[in-house]
C-alpha cells in the first residue's frame, strides 16, 4: 500500500514539475527564435502574415501584438517565461507570477494560431490556469480549498485526456486490428519503422494497441486509491516516454508528468471530495 | 455523492464520444481552443497530407518531385531539448490546417489568399532553396492527400493532388 500524498506536497510537486516543463518549452522557443530564425520575417511563422487572420480588427490590439511579437520583444518574453519557470520551481507560485504565466501563455496561443504543439500546449494551459485560479482565490477561500480545487481540476482533465483518447480509439476498426499503430509509427518523425521491426508483426501490433487503449479507457480506476494511482502513473510515464521515443513529443512527456502528483493526491481524496 | 458525480461525468464523456457533437467554428474559438481541449490524439487513419516540391534550375529544367516530410535522428537528450523536431511537428500541423482551410474555401475563393497557404509557401521556400548551392529560377509544390497502408509508408499509390502552387519565385 502506498501512503496518500499530502496536499502541500502534491501542490508543491505540481509547481516544480510545471516550472520544469515551462523551462524546457521556453528554452526551446528561445533556440527556435535565436538560432533558427523561424519567427522572424525571414522565417516561416511571419507575424506580418499571421496578423491577417487575427479575430479582432481593433487597431490598438493589433499594434500592441505587433510590438510584443517583434523579434526582440518575443525573445524577452521567452526569457521572462524561463526566469518565471525557475522562480516557480524554487519558490512556488505567487499570484503575480501565475498571472504573468497565464497571460503570456494566452499571448503565445495567438502567436502560434491557437497552439504550437497541440496537446502539450492544452495540458500546460490546464495546469497554468488551475494554479493561477488557486493563487487568486486563496485570499478569499483559504489555501486548503483553493489548492484542493486546483488539484482536482488538473486531475479531472488528466483523467479525461486518457479516457477520451482510449475510447475514441476503441471505436475505430483500424485501432482494434492494430493497423493504425503501425501506420502512425511509420509516419513518426523518427520513423519509418524498420522492415523487421517487432511492431510489424500483426499480433504484436494488436496486443500493444489493445493494451494501451484499454489502459487509457479505464483511467477513472486510479481514483480507487494511491496505490492504483501510482501504478497508473508509472505505466503512464512509460507510455509517454515511448510516445517521445517514436514521435519526438518530448513536451507531451513533461506536460502530462506535471499532472501525476495531482492524480495521486486526488486518488486518496474521493471520499472527502 | 462524489462517486455519483464522477460516474455521471464519465458517462457524459462516453456519450459525447459515442455521438457526433456539433462543431463550433469561429476565429476566437480557433485561437482559444486550448481552453476547451478535446483530447483526441492519433484517433483515426485516413488520407494524410504530404507536401511534394521541385525546383527549376538556371537551364529552365524542372527537377524531380520529392516529398518534404520531416525526419530526424533520435537522440535521448531530445527529451529535455528538442527545438528542431518540435518546430517540424508544428510545420506539419500547419499543413493539416491548410487542408482544413482549403476544404472550407467558398466557391471561387483562391487558396493563395489563405494565411496557411502563405505560411506553407515560406516553409517550402526554406526547405527547397536553403541547402542548395546552385542558383534556381523558381520552385513549386503540390499538396497531395495520401492514404497510408500498413505494408508501406512510401511510395504511396492511393493519393490525389489537393492543391498545386504553380511556379513561385525563390
Amino acid at each position: 500500500m502506498i501512503a496518500p500524498l499530502s496536499l502541500e506536497l502534491a501542490y508543491r510537486a505540481v509547481q516544480v514539475l510545471l516550472g520544469w516543463s515551462l523551462l524546457i518549452q521556453s528554452l526551446e522557443f528561445l533556440r527556435m527564435q535565436s538560432k533558427l530564425h523561424e519567427f522572424s520575417e525571414e522565417g516561416v511563422w511571419r507575424w506580418s502574415l499571421q496578423v491577417q487572420e487575427m479575430p479582432t480588427r481593433a487597431t490598438g490590439v493589433l499594434s500592441l501584438l505587433g510590438w510584443l511579437f517583434a523579434p526582440s520583444q518575443l525573445r524577452g518574453l521567452f526569457l521572462l517565461r524561463s526566469l518565471s519557470a525557475v522562480v516557480l520551481m524554487l519558490w512556488g507560485s505567487p499570484w503575480e507570477l501565475m498571472l504573468f504565466l497565464l497571460a503570456s501563455t494566452v499571448l503565445l496561443l495567438f502567436r502560434f494560431r491557437g497552439a504550437f504543439n497541440g496537446g502539450s500546449d492544452f495540458m500546460t494551459l490546464v495546469v497554468v490556469s488551475g494554479l493561477s485560479l488557486a493563487e487568486l482565490f486563496t485570499p478569499l477561500v483559504g489555501p486548503t480549498l483553493a489548492h484542493n480545487a486546483a488539484l482536482w481540476y488538473i486531475s479531472l482533465h488528466a483523467m479525461s485526456s486518457y479516457f477520451v483518447s482510449g475510447w475514441v480509439k476503441l471505436k475505430r476498426a483500424e485501432w482494434r486490428s492494430g493497423d493504425a499503430l503501425v501506420i502512425f509509427l511509420d509516419a513518426g518523425i523518427y520513423g519509418p519503422l524498420k522492415s523487421n521491426s517487432v511492431f510489424r508483426s500483426p499480433w504484436v501490433a494488436k496486443l500493444c494497441s489493445w493494451s494501451f487503449m484499454l489502459w487509457e479507457a479505464v483511467s477513472p480506476v486510479l481514483l480507487i486509491g494511491p496505490t492504483w494511482a501510482t501504478l497508473y502513473c508509472l505505466v503512464a510515464g512509460v507510455f509517454h516516454f515511448l510516445v517521445f521515443w517514436y514521435f519526438g513529443l518530448n513536451r507531451f512527456f513533461w506536460a502530462w508528468m506535471v499532472t501525476f502528483p495531482a492524480l495521486v493526491y486526488c486518488s486518496a481524496g474521493l471520499v472527502t471530495f | 455523492m462524489a462517486i455519483i458525480f464522477f460516474v455521471v461525468y464519465f458517462l457524459l464523456l462516453m456519450l459525447a464520444i459515442r455521438y457526433k457533437t456539433r462543431e463550433v467554428n469561429g476565429r476566437w474559438w480557433f485561437f482559444l481552443r486550448a481552453f476547451f481541449p478535446n483530447w483526441k490524439f492519433f484517433h483515426a487513419v485516413g488520407y494524410a497530407p504530404r507536401l511534394y516540391g521541385r525546383v527549376l534550375n538556371n537551364d529552365l529544367i524542372w527537377g524531380p518531385w520529392s516529398v518534404v516530410y520531416p525526419r530526424h535522428t533520435r537522440r535521448l537528450h531530445h527529451l529535455v531539448h528538442n527545438p528542431r523536431v518540435n518546430l517540424d511537428l508544428a510545420s506539419q500541423n500547419l499543413v493539416e490546417h491548410l487542408v482544413a482551410d482549403v476544404n472550407a474555401l467558398s466557391d471561387g475563393q483562391d487558396a493563395r489568399t489563405l494565411v496557411t497557404y502563405q505560411l506553407v509557401v515560406n516553409r517550402m521556400r526554406l526547405e527547397l532553396t536553403q541547402a542548395r548551392t546552385e542558383p534556381i529560377r523558381a520552385f513549386e509544390f503540390e499538396l497531395r492527400m495520401e492514404l497510408p497502408s500498413r505494408a508501406h509508408w512510401e511510395p504511396q499509390r492511393d493519393s490525389h493532388v489537393m492543391l498545386a502552387s504553380g511556379p513561385i519565385d525563390p
